[in-house]
């Protein structure tokens, strides 16, 4: 979801207003057919730039979901956080965006 | 004699082309090395320069001084930029008014020297104030980024818009985040003053104001080669003096002053016979000695004037910016001086404001000052973290700097000199006033010198660590808060080595080899 604020040109605005809440508000104006996290070299720390390859771990996962807050909650599950704990995931939910009860959910787990 | 003015333009035209290219090369498409070529044989910079490290300007240092020891001040027709411009203007005059012609004129010895005088002194002792004013490049460099590059800019974009239109996407728009209309304008009355001169005046600038054509016009009168008229074959038709730009021919005496010669051969052009020609010293002419003895008496006189220099007031900086105890200062109006230059007051007294890091820098963080260096540094360029940032990978400004106000740096070294620190007003942040999540400056700052620890129930505060920050501006310039930032960079009067930042090796939160974490 946090993606679609490349769309934004003043981007400014939302951190002065209310980042999480423009982030979830924006899926409402338009969500993406398709939605892929490239979770292959994930950045764990000193993100968004990192400061080193120390920062990069090696997960070798690929998700693909047309639910952009689904997908946003497996990401959270994947990086090891609390998916409640991103608000704007628990905004989303809430404002029915998509889903964060994955346990509902028809998931297709592939491991080659 | 026509080929030796052929030859005079044909370098003229090459240079002045690429000098002029450099200044409006946006995608900074030109080789560094073709860069340093050109520049190098810029005199006032390859000067200080040379002061300052022995380097490949140096070389164009050397160079200059031994065609004009050998061939008079054909530097003044041939490699300067501003020269190149006057003639220009001086050959458009010609062309709206063909009676156009000019007359022997007593040089303004007492006048040029003076200023020349004062100008090295004034350098000398920490003040760049009239070498900015008058130094032919650097005057070159400020009509050229201030009013060319922003209409190179517009043109740009309206092609690239067009070719857009077309489906051809390779010309890249380019904003203009700042414009200093001080600049623009002082720029423009020295342009003003440059056309006016040398329209009515020929090369009045180069023998009246130019601490280059001063220079130079001492070193010609020893030079090896000279234009001398010839009694014998002199037919007194006057043509010679009627082309002289720098009106140093005397026809009437057969005189010339080889001092203010600007060696543009035009008068070896003019001549219907031989009676004027180019000799080294070997050939023993008519009377020689008399030329130029009023410009040597001339210069015996202003030996007084050293002493004048030293009752100027100090205009230096030194009184504007006063130093904090700690080596930065707290206040956020002190400027920035771009890595490279090792110090806020160093490159102050080096740079000459000539804007060539000012056209390559690729993120316009780099912007003409007006007073913050104080009078002396007049235009001299800061970073501006209101319209950009400094870009951590890029080190071009230091590669291009022709007087080695900014010295070289490789990206390594650079990315551990702080030029400032972060100052972080906690109570100003978004995090804290309105108690929403922000992040910004963490986001964008490149050494984690920001970062962002728990604050509050579940939102996340900045945290500044000045030991790593580098003072490149990231922060600030992405820092939402209005009118005044709540992060901002302090200048490092005198440059520190940041240090690097340490970070432990991440641990993959799921081992990808069994199951899936949801």
């Amino acid at each position: 979801m946090k993606n679609q604020m490349g769309n934004v040109w003043d981007r400014g605005t939302w951190h002065r207003t209310d980042l999480h809440q423009c982030i979830a508000d924006y899926a409402t104006y338009r969500k993406p057919n398709l939605n892929i996290v490239d979770a292959y070299y994930v950045m764990k720390q000193n993100g968004p730039r990192g400061v080193s390859v120390e920062d990069v771990v090696t997960m070798k996962s690929l998700l693909i979901s047309t639910d952009m807050v689904a997908i946003d909650t497996a990401s959270a599950k994947l990086f090891g956080m609390d998916p409640a704990d991103v608000r704007y995931i628990q905004i989303a939910a809430d404002q029915k965006i998509g889903r964060m009860d994955l346990e509902n959910l028809r998931i297709k787990r592939l491991s080659v | 004699m026509q080929w030796l003015k052929r030859i005079r333009i044909v370098v003229a035209i090459i240079f002045f082309l690429a000098l002029t290219l450099l200044f409006l090369d946006l995608g900074n498409v030109i080789p560094i090395g073709i860069h340093t070529f050109f520049v190098s044989t810029q005199l006032v910079p390859s000067f200080m320069r040379t002061l300052v490290v022995l380097s490949s300007a140096s070389f164009g240092l050397f160079f200059v001084l031994v065609i004009t020891v050998l061939f008079g001040r054909v530097y003044c027709s041939t490699l300067c930029p501003l020269g190149i411009l006057q003639d220009i203007v001086i050959r458009i005059a010609k062309r709206m008014n063909r009676r156009r012609r000019f007359r022997y004129k007593e040089q303004h010895y007492i006048l040029h020297y003076s200023l020349f005088v004062l100008t090295g002194i004034l350098a000398f002792s920490g003040s760049v104030i009239l070498l900015n004013l008058f130094e032919p490049f650097s005057n070159y460099g400020r009509i050229l980024s201030n009013l060319m590059s922003p209409f190179v800019v517009l043109a740009n974009n309206v092609f690239g818009y067009i070719l857009g239109l077309f489906g051809f996407m390779f010309l890249f728009q380019i904003p203009i985040l700042h414009i200093n209309p001080v600049s623009v304008l002082a720029s423009l009355s020295i342009l003003a003053v440059v056309t006016y001169l040398s329209y009515n005046h020929g090369r009045l600038f180069c023998n009246l104001l130019c601490p280059a054509g001063a220079f130079l016009g001492l070193v010609s009168r020893f030079s090896f080669f000279k234009i001398v008229i010839d009694e014998n074959n002199c037919k007194e038709c006057g043509l010679c003096e009627r082309v002289c730009k720098a009106n140093c021919i005397q026809s009437s005496s057969m005189e010339i002053d080889f001092a203010a010669c600007i060696g543009c051969f035009n008068c070896l052009a003019a001549c219907p016979t031989i009676g004027i020609s180019y000799k080294g010293r070997w050939t023993k002419l008519s009377d020689t000695s008399k030329e130029a003895d009023s410009g040597r008496r001339n210069v015996l006189k202003i030996s007084v004037l050293p002493a004048l220099g030293f009752l100027m007031p100090d205009v230096g900086f030194k009184s504007v910016v006063e130093k904090s105890q700690n080596g930065f200062n707290e206040n956020r109006k002190h400027p920035i001086s771009p890595p490279g230059s090792l110090g806020v007051e160093r490159f102050s007294t080096l740079c000459t404001a000539c804007h060539l890091c000012i056209s390559s820098c690729p993120t316009q963080v780099l912007l003409p000052s007006f007073l913050e260096y104080g009078i002396a540094g007049v235009f001299q360029p800061k970073m501006n973290y209101d319209a950009s940032y400094c870009n951590f990978d890029c080190v071009l400004c230091s590669q291009v700097c022709p007087t080695g106000a900014i010295l070289p740096l490789d990206v390594s070294s650079k990315k551990e000199v702080q030029i400032g620190r972060a100052q972080f007003i906690k109570d100003d942040c978004i995090v804290v006033s309105k108690k929403k999540d922000c992040g910004a400056c963490s986001e964008h700052c490149p050494t984690k010198a920001v970062k962002m620890v728990p604050y509050e129930k579940k939102l996340m505060v900045p945290e500044v660590n000045n030991e790593i920050c580098i003072g490149c501006g990231a922060c600030e310039h992405a820092c939402p808060v209005q009118p005044s930032k709540a992060i901002y960079v302090s200048a490092n009067q005198i440059h520190q080595k940041a240090k690097k930042s340490q970070s432990k090796k991440a641990e993959s939160s799921f081992d990808s080899s069994q199951e899936f974490p949801f």
